[in-house]
């Protein structure tokens, strides 16, 4: 797909000698849009499950939208432990993007209230022991109660896209799509936001050349885009 | 426990010791089975309770159980033991409350006692012989043995009736039925965790019978809940949780009362073990004369 894309972004630019995208700026751009688009996954998916009840369709939003994010989720990853001067904790990954949950021996791993840790970590009646393990997160570790706990953790997460790469091989000075090459990365987008994100590499190539005539259409077209969503 | 023991498995635990293992397991299901089962079921985006925190949950569940135990399921346990010299019995690490206090006698019988509740347990402060009361260095009073429990250790009589001739001087002319029993008294002491008995059951085996809250000596996995008191479960959990969740609508917490006091009357109607059988052998005794 970012073949494709890269040479719609590269022919409505060079409509009418406009400017010109060099593939770093293209891979730049993309890498943008795409997180752009990802975010709105999980807006939507979120606006779709608070009107559940009133919108039969948004049942098909909902699908879709967790069709796209499920690309992004990881297969339950083994946490590094990690001791961080105080305590035992565990480090999260790198590519991170938000926490679907965390298991010990196949049990879920329950996120704390923070404003409750204290009181729950003096109550026995109602978990806090291996069988129903508690967790709260530090900056980029998590804290797993009870303290016994100390390897075995597995979180299950929502990783960010990979960083497109549009690769080629230079012919007669010009850059010619190879994906063969290492480090070619396609986009992790679905398919039906093909338009979304031509139109989001057009916007910030469109400031980068100062072309407002192409800014003002790709707003335009997001704004159209949005609206039609929300209806 | 399982749904899915082979014969083998349940008879003989699969070769494996102990033998009785899964002997009649099938009448119980996990606490954390109904925990996991109410998650499922009960909430969601789509259901009546859209979130909730697991330990809101594994708590309405532990309290539920207790409930159950108090009020519906009453599965009495007992215990047995040889009485001490001092006629004094520690309570059960998971004592709540008690059914009933009995000895055994020579034929396996069990003989019930009754409550003192003419005596009590009494904190005796100590005192000089100015009647004034000890103080330790803290300034809390100093106690000692309260004068009851040592009299009622070492009673100077046997006769039964003597406590309460003191409230009914002048105007005796029967005997108390209330405290007629020639099997002796007891006093439980609920501070101290201990039952005090009479001098009556010296050297006899006592029986205590009692009810506990069904959550002591289990680990987490093992708490478990007969099968007739699921749904009781269930309707405990849902009701307790919409009533304290905010912004539910009054009617739906309402709904889930119902719903809750109908399943309580039904389980503690299935826990009664009424059989016609038996009922029918209790009313073939209705034309004896009672004398």
């Amino acid at each position: 797909m970012i073949n494709d894309i890269y040479n719609l972004t590269k022919f409505i630019l060079n409509k009418e000698s406009r400017g010109y995208i060099t593939p770093l700026q293209f891979n730049t751009f993309a890498k943008q849009a795409q997180q752009e688009i990802v975010d709105g996954y999980f807006y939507d998916y979120n606006k779709a499950s608070v009107s559940r009840v009133a919108r039969a369709n948004d049942k098909q939003i909902l699908k879709k939208t967790r069709e796209n994010m499920d690309v992004f989720i990881s297969q339950p990853t083994d946490l590094t432990p990690a001791y961080d001067g105080m305590a035992q904790v565990f480090n999260q990954p790198n590519d991170m993007y938000t926490t679907i949950n965390l298991t010990y021996n196949g049990r879920e791993i329950e996120l704390l209230d923070r404003d409750k840790i204290s009181y729950h970590l003096q109550d026995d009646f109602s978990g806090n022991n291996v069988f129903y393990p508690t967790y709260i997160k530090y900056a980029n570790t998590y804290k797993v109660f009870p303290s016994t706990i100390v390897s075995g953790v597995y979180l299950t997460y929502f990783r960010t896209p990979k960083d497109p790469n549009w690769t080629y091989t230079v012919i007669n000075d010009n850059p010619v799509f190879n994906s063969s090459l290492p480090g070619y990365q396609d986009l992790e987008i679905g398919f039906d936001d093909k338009f979304e994100i031509t139109m989001k590499i057009l916007k910030y190539a469109g400031l980068n050349i100062r072309e407002a005539d192409i800014v003002q259409a790709a707003v335009a077209f997001e704004a159209q885009d949005n609206q039609l969503q929300n209806q | 426990m399982s749904n899915f023991l082979t014969d083998y498995q349940y008879y003989e635990n699969g070769g494996n010791s102990p033998q009785e293992e899964n002997w009649g397991d099938y009448q119980y299901i996990l606490l954390k089975d109904i925990i996991n089962k109410f998650y499922l079921m009960y909430v969601g985006d789509d259901k009546v309770i859209s979130d909730c925190k697991r330990y809101e949950v594994i708590f309405h569940a532990k309290r539920g159980l207790q409930e159950l135990n108090y009020d519906v399921a009453r599965e009495v346990k007992a215990l047995e033991l040889d009485l001490p010299d001092n006629l004094t019995m520690i309570l059960p690490k998971d004592y709540v409350n008690y059914v009933r206090i009995s000895w055994v006698d020579d034929d396996g019988n069990l003989r019930p006692m009754v409550m003192n509740n003419q005596s009590t347990i009494a904190i005796a402060y100590l005192q000089d012989n100015n009647a004034n009361i000890l103080f330790d260095n803290n300034g809390d009073a100093l106690e000692g043995t309260s004068l009851t429990e040592i009299n009622s250790a070492n009673p100077k009589s046997n006769n039964l009736n003597d406590s309460g001739s003191l409230y009914q001087y002048g105007s005796r002319f029967g005997i108390d039925g209330k405290t007629a029993n020639q099997n002796g008294k007891y006093i439980i002491d609920k501070n101290s965790g201990v039952i005090r008995f009479s001098s009556d059951v010296r050297s006899k085996t006592i029986v205590l019978e009692y009810i506990s809250d069904g959550l002591s000596d289990l680990a987490e996995d093992e708490i478990r809940v007969n099968k007739l008191c699921e749904k009781f479960l269930y309707q405990y959990m849902k009701y307790e949780i919409l009533s304290n969740k905010y912004g539910v609508q009054e009617y739906v917490v309402q709904r889930a009362k119902t719903e809750f006091k109908a399943i309580r009357n039904n389980t503690k109607i299935r826990m009664m073990n009424i059989r016609y059988d038996e009922i029918l052998q209790s009313l073939r005794g209705q034309t004896n004369w009672i004398k």
